[in-house]
């Protein structure tokens, strides 16, 4: 009996080492290749590199704007993060603490926004943010992506509100503190773990969107790094693969360094609050 | 202060807070249906250009299009491939992680980074191992000599969907697992003590506790994926652009081709106005066989959120 559960247990063990191969793998091998010459990449690619070269860092960072898309993409997702913040906190402190006719609805209304294909909502989005002076903006985009970020937030935001101690707010009820000042004094610092995680989510949900900035940012001047990254990359009949290896390490690079700081607060926030 | 007035003053703060959140969902999501509903009975162009009535035109036009008609097909095929795929694998990733082991933070946590870049990234990462000359899985299987000739991952229209799923897959499983692991937190520990003081072995034990709890979140997950999946547009457009040839060609994409390269935007809005009306046909028919899920999804809801 205990050797063939030991056995299961290596067996299970290979099976995750494999998934987690194939999902982490990639980013390793392209880590690599972006510091091989592209010629290397074309012809005769051999498992370990031949030759190491800076060539492909110094094309991303010298002449391609590359600064100015990792700008770009920082003002949109700050706006972003700015915008969702007290939306995220606002609604959450109201689905979980507040009680209202229609609030289940609402907060399933708002849910209901992850049904609509966004590629088929981009045409009258662009007719009314034209009508808004939203139209290469990168308001306007970061607008897009709260929208997108804010109902999931607050789900997830809630959830976590659940997990906490209710002993302080109980106790400020019973001192007739008003739900006003209980929020601001609370709950907020209360949350904080939670607050970051949204807060990381809400920058992940703009740093990684493609749709909206394509289709309302016009202007060069304007791309966020997706956008600009794959025009070069994708624009050229052959693909310098060095060059483009070097440019998903420097747009995968925040998220990384982001995970590598607040990662395990993220997981914890979401899986704080028991989800059936 | 009375009771009464202390309810009416916590109802009243509670809908303010929630209105801003409403109102943006209202601004990017309701307001363009509408837009989109009244585009569809125009004969508009381009955004801003000159345009008169022309009542169903772009409806019964649509009906009569091969392209379209062939688009649904393959966005069905899509949705199924992917929705389906993807909820398996999630949660069977989900149960083998869900019990520790050496290693489990690092697990739970990095296993998010495909979900957490770019698509733009993803798109050139999986353009490049799946190249015919320099990826790494034609290069290493030519090595090996199990491949002859490279196999054309996006360039055969016979494989480039099943490449599509995978990549996309290999995007969104992750997410959908740390979902599903943190439902699995949620069932009762007592349970699974009960069971195995009557002995029941590993498989009695998923098929009369695990699974069971899991059925509400497996039904709207098996739902919001199935949308989700449906929507699927950037990792397409940025890896085939809907080919070779119109292989990949799912309804987001031939309709965001012509709107923005056929520049026909009440065509394209009509198409949107179809897929969404069979999209949501598709909900209620889901949510009203799985009726019984979703209300114990919604009871938990509700007893969580007293």
């Amino acid at each position: 009996m205990n050797s063939s559960y030991s056995a299961i247990s290596i067996l299970r063990l290979l099976v995750i080492v494999l998934i987690m191969f194939i999902l982490l793998a990639p980013f390793l091998w392209i880590l690599i290749a972006s510091f091989r010459p592209n010629m290397e990449l074309v012809r005769n690619q051999t498992l370990i590199p031949q030759n190491i070269t800076l060539e492909n860092y110094v094309s991303l960072f010298a002449k391609s704007a590359y600064w100015k898309w990792v700008i770009n993409s920082f003002i949109v997702s700050i706006y972003t993060v700015i915008l969702s913040l007290p939306l995220i906190v606002a609604g959450a402190y109201s689905v979980y603490r507040t009680q209202f006719r229609g609030r289940n609805v609402l907060s399933f209304f708002l849910l209901s926004v992850y049904i609509f294909p966004t590629a088929l909502l981009v045409v009258p989005i662009f007719k009314i943010f034209d009508g808004l002076s939203l139209i290469d903006s990168h308001l306007g985009c970061a607008l897009m992506n709260t929208a997108f970020a804010v109902p999931f937030g607050i789900w997830l935001l809630q959830a976590f509100l659940r997990s906490l101690p209710p002993e302080l707010e109980e106790a400020a009820a019973v001192d007739g503190i008003s739900k006003t000042r209980t929020l601001f004094q609370i709950i907020i610092p209360q949350a904080a773990p939670g607050i970051i995680a949204i807060a990381m989510f809400a920058f992940i949900v703009s740093w990684t969107e493609y749709l909206f900035a394509m289709t309302l940012l016009l202007s060069n001047d304007l791309h966020t790094l997706p956008i600009g990254l794959t025009g070069i990359v994708f624009g050229q009949y052959r693909v310098n693969w060095g060059f483009a290896a070097a440019g998903a390490v420097g747009s995968a690079l925040p998220v990384f360094i982001l995970f590598l700081i607040v990662g395990r607060w993220f997981i914890r926030g979401i899986s704080a609050g028991a989800i059936k | 202060m009375t009771q009464n007035d202390f309810r009416n003053s916590e109802a009243r703060l509670g809908l303010y807070l929630i209105l801003p959140a409403v109102f943006l969902v209202i601004l990017v999501v309701i307001l363009p249906i509408i837009s989109g509903i009244q585009i569809s009975f125009t004969s508009q162009r381009v955004v801003g250009s000159e345009f008169e009535s022309v009542g169903l035109k772009n409806y019964l036009d649509l009906f009569g299009d091969k392209n379209f008609i062939a688009s649904l097909g393959r966005s069905a095929v899509w949705v199924i491939a992917n929705g389906l795929f993807q909820t398996i694998i999630s949660l069977l990733i989900a149960l083998l992680i869900n019990q520790p082991f050496r290693g489990q933070n690092f697990v739970r946590t990095w296993i998010l980074l495909p979900w957490a870049v770019p698509a733009a990234v993803t798109a050139i990462l999986w353009r490049w191992m799946f190249d015919a000359t320099s990826g790494i899985i034609n290069t290493s299987m030519m090595g090996l000599g199990v491949l002859e000739k490279p196999l054309l991952f996006l360039a055969n229209p016979e494989i480039a969907g099943i490449s599509l799923t995978f990549v996309n897959s290999w995007r969104y499983v992750p997410f959908l697992t740390i979902i599903f692991l943190a439902s699995l937190a949620s069932v009762p520990e007592e349970e699974y003590e009960a069971a195995k003081v009557d002995g029941a072995g590993m498989w009695l034990q998923f098929k009369s506790i695990t699974f069971p709890n899991l059925l509400p979140t497996l039904t709207v997950l098996g739902l919001v994926g199935t949308l989700w999946a449906s929507n699927v547009f950037d990792i397409i457009w940025m890896m085939t652009r809907g080919g070779p040839g119109v292989s990949t060609t799912t309804v987001p994409v031939l309709m965001y081709d012509t709107a923005f390269y056929g520049y026909n935007i009440s065509k394209a809005s009509a198409g949107a106005i179809i897929f969404l009306l069979l999209l949501i046909i598709f909900a209620i028919v889901f949510i009203f066989l799985n009726r019984k899920q979703f209300i114990l999804a919604n009871e938990t809801f509700k007893d969580l959120s007293k």
